[in-house]
C-alpha cells in the first residue's frame, strides 16, 4: 500500500507545480489564437455543419455563435492570468483553475464539434482541470513539498502516457496489427508532408520501419511512469524528439501533449543558482521528492548538491 | 531568483502539507475513474465521447497497393472565375479533414457545401461570393506502396439556387 501511495502522492515541491502551472495556463491562451483556432470562424459559419460531441449534448452546452466564443475565450485569458499569477488567495485562485477548465474545455470542444476530431487535447484537458486542486502554490519564498501537488503531477503523467498508449491500442483497433506494414505514413506524407517528409516516401520501407519503430515506442510509454529520474528526462527526451521529428516531416507540433511533458521534469530547477556540473551528479530526487539512497532523513533535498550554498 | 533550497536550512526541517483520508481517497477515485473511461473510450467508445474518444488519428491501415485520398473544393465566383477555394477553417468555415470526417452527410445533402458557400461569404464578404462547388478528390495510386499515379475524382456538385 505503502509503495502505491508514494506513487500516487508522491511528495513533490509545491513550486514546481507552480511552474507547471504558469506553464499550462500561458499555453492555453496561445492554444486559443493558435491551435484551436478555427472556433470563431466555426461560430460565424453556418450551423447546419455543427456536429456537437456527446459532452455538449448532454451539458446542454450552445450552439456556438461569435459573441458566446469570444466571452467563453475572455473570460479563459483573464482566469488563467490569475491562476498562473501564484498570487491570488486559496479560494480565487481555485475557482479561476476551474474556470479555465470549464472554459478551455467549452472552447476545445466546440473546436473537435465540426466533424474532425483531435486527441492532441487530452492530457492538457486532464492538466486544466487537476491544477487547481493542488490549492495555493508559489515558485518562490521558502520550500514546501506537497503530495496533492504531487497527485496532480502524477495525473498529467497519465494523461500524457495514455495519448501515446491508447494510440497505439486505436491502431490495432481500427488498422489491426497489420498496421505497422501498412502505407499510412506514406498517406500522411503525400497529403501533407513538408519537403523532408515527402524526401522519405522513396524507398517505401523507411516509412514502414519508421511505423514499426513509433508502434512499439507507444506501447512501451506506460514504463516512463515507472522509471526512475534520469531515465525519465532521457525517456522525455525521446518523445521531445519524436515531436520535432514530425512536426519537421508533416508539419504536426503537438504542442498541447509536449507542454504537459514537463510535468515529468524537475521545473523548480530552472529557479536554482546554476552550477557547473551539478545536473549529471543529481540523484533521483526530480521527480519524487523522495530522498537519494543514502541521504538520511532528508526528504527536502530535491537537489543535494545545492544544499551546502 | 531565489535560491529555495539554500533557504530552507538542514534537511529534514522542510514543511510537508500533508494529505488526509477523504482527500487520498477522492484523489485516488478520480486517476481511477479516469483511466477506465479512457480505456473504455479506446476499446469500445467512439470519436463523439470526446474527451474520452479513441486515439484514432492515423490509426487507419493503409494497404501498399491501396489509394491515398486528399479532398479539395473548386469553385465558380460571381464574376465568373473557377478557381480553388482554401478548404480551411478561416477561408469556408470547415478544414479538409472537418469535411473529410463528415464526407457521407455531404454525399447525401449537397446543400452542406451550399453551407460553406454560405460560410465563405460571410467571412469575406468583400470578396465574390462563391456560386458553384465542386468538392473533389484527388486520388494517389499505390503499388507496393509507391506513387503509381493520380486521378481526379469528382464527389460532390451544388449550385446556388
Amino acid at each position: 500500500v505503502s509503495r502505491a501511495a508514494a506513487w500516487l502522492y508522491p511528495e513533490v515541491p509545491l513550486a514546481r507545480l507552480a511552474l507547471l502551472r504558469v506553464a499550462v495556463y500561458a499555453f492555453v491562451v496561445c492554444d486559443m489564437f493558435w491551435v484551436v483556432d478555427d472556433v470563431v470562424p466555426h461560430a460565424r459559419g453556418v450551423a447546419s455543419l455543427y456536429r456537437p460531441l456527446v459532452l455538449r449534448e448532454w451539458l446542454h452546452l450552445p450552439v456556438p455563435n461569435p459573441g458566446y466564443v469570444l466571452t467563453v475565450r475572455a473570460v479563459v485569458i483573464v482566469a488563467c492570468v490569475l491562476a498562473a499569477s501564484g498570487r491570488a488567495g486559496r479560494g480565487p485562485g481555485r475557482l479561476a483553475g476551474f474556470l479555465v477548465a470549464a472554459g478551455f474545455t467549452d472552447w476545445v470542444s466546440i473546436g473537435m464539434s465540426y466533424g474532425k476530431i483531435d486527441h492532441d487535447h487530452f492530457a492538457l484537458i486532464v492538466a486544466v482541470w487537476v491544477l487547481p486542486t493542488a490549492g495555493a502554490a508559489r515558485w518562490w519564498g521558502p520550500r514546501v513539498l506537497s503530495p496533492a501537488a504531487g497527485w496532480a503531477l502524477v495525473c498529467v503523467q497519465c494523461g500524457c502516457v495514455a495519448i501515446y498508449f491508447l494510440s497505439a491500442v486505436a491502431k490495432v483497433r481500427y488498422g489491426g496489427w497489420d498496421w505497422v506494414t501498412g502505407s499510412t505514413f506514406a498517406w500522411a506524407m503525400t497529403r501533407r508532408g513538408t519537403g523532408l517528409g515527402r524526401a522519405l516516401l522513396e524507398p517505401p520501407w523507411v516509412l514502414v520501419a519508421a511505423q514499426i519503430g513509433l508502434f512499439s515506442m507507444e506501447l512501451l510509454t506506460p514504463a516512463i511512469l515507472f522509471l526512475r529520474a534520469r531515465w525519465r528526462y532521457l525517456a522525455i527526451a525521446g518523445l521531445g524528439a519524436f515531436h520535432l521529428i514530425t512536426y519537421l516531416t508533416l508539419g504536426i507540433h503537438f504542442l498541447p501533449l509536449v507542454v504537459c511533458l514537463l510535468a515529468f521534469l524537475p521545473l523548480e530547477r530552472v529557479l536554482e543558482r546554476p552550477r557547473f556540473g551539478r545536473f549529471g551528479r543529481s540523484t533521483g530526487t526530480g521527480l519524487t521528492g523522495q530522498p537519494p539512497p543514502g541521504a538520511g532523513a532528508a526528504p527536502s533535498s530535491a537537489s543535494p548538491a545545492s544544499g551546502a550554498g | 531568483m531565489t535560491d529555495l533550497t539554500d533557504r530552507t536550512g538542514a534537511p529534514g526541517t522542510v514543511p510537508v502539507r500533508r494529505l488526509g483520508r477523504l482527500a487520498r481517497a477522492w484523489r485516488a477515485g478520480a486517476l481511477l475513474a479516469g483511466a477506465l473511461l479512457a480505456l473504455w473510450g479506446s476499446v469500445l467508445g467512439n470519436d463523439v465521447y470526446w474527451p474520452f474518444g479513441p486515439m484514432s488519428q492515423f490509426a487507419f491501415r493503409v494497404g501498399p497497393d491501396d489509394a491515398i485520398h486528399s479532398i479539395y473544393l473548386q469553385a465558380r465566383t460571381t464574376d465568373g472565375e473557377i478557381r480553388v477555394v482554401s478548404l480551411n477553417a478561416p477561408s469556408v468555415g470547415s478544414g479538409r479533414a472537418e469535411v473529410e470526417g463528415i464526407l457521407p452527410a455531404y454525399r447525401r445533402d449537397p446543400a452542406l457545401l451550399g453551407a460553406l458557400a454560405e460560410n465563405y461569404h460571410r467571412l469575406h464578404p468583400d470578396r465574390p461570393q462563391l456560386v458553384e462547388l465542386w468538392l473533389r478528390d484527388r486520388v494517389t495510386v499505390l503499388r507496393n506502396g509507391r506513387d503509381a499515379g493520380r486521378r481526379d475524382d469528382l464527389l460532390v456538385t451544388w449550385r446556388m439556387p
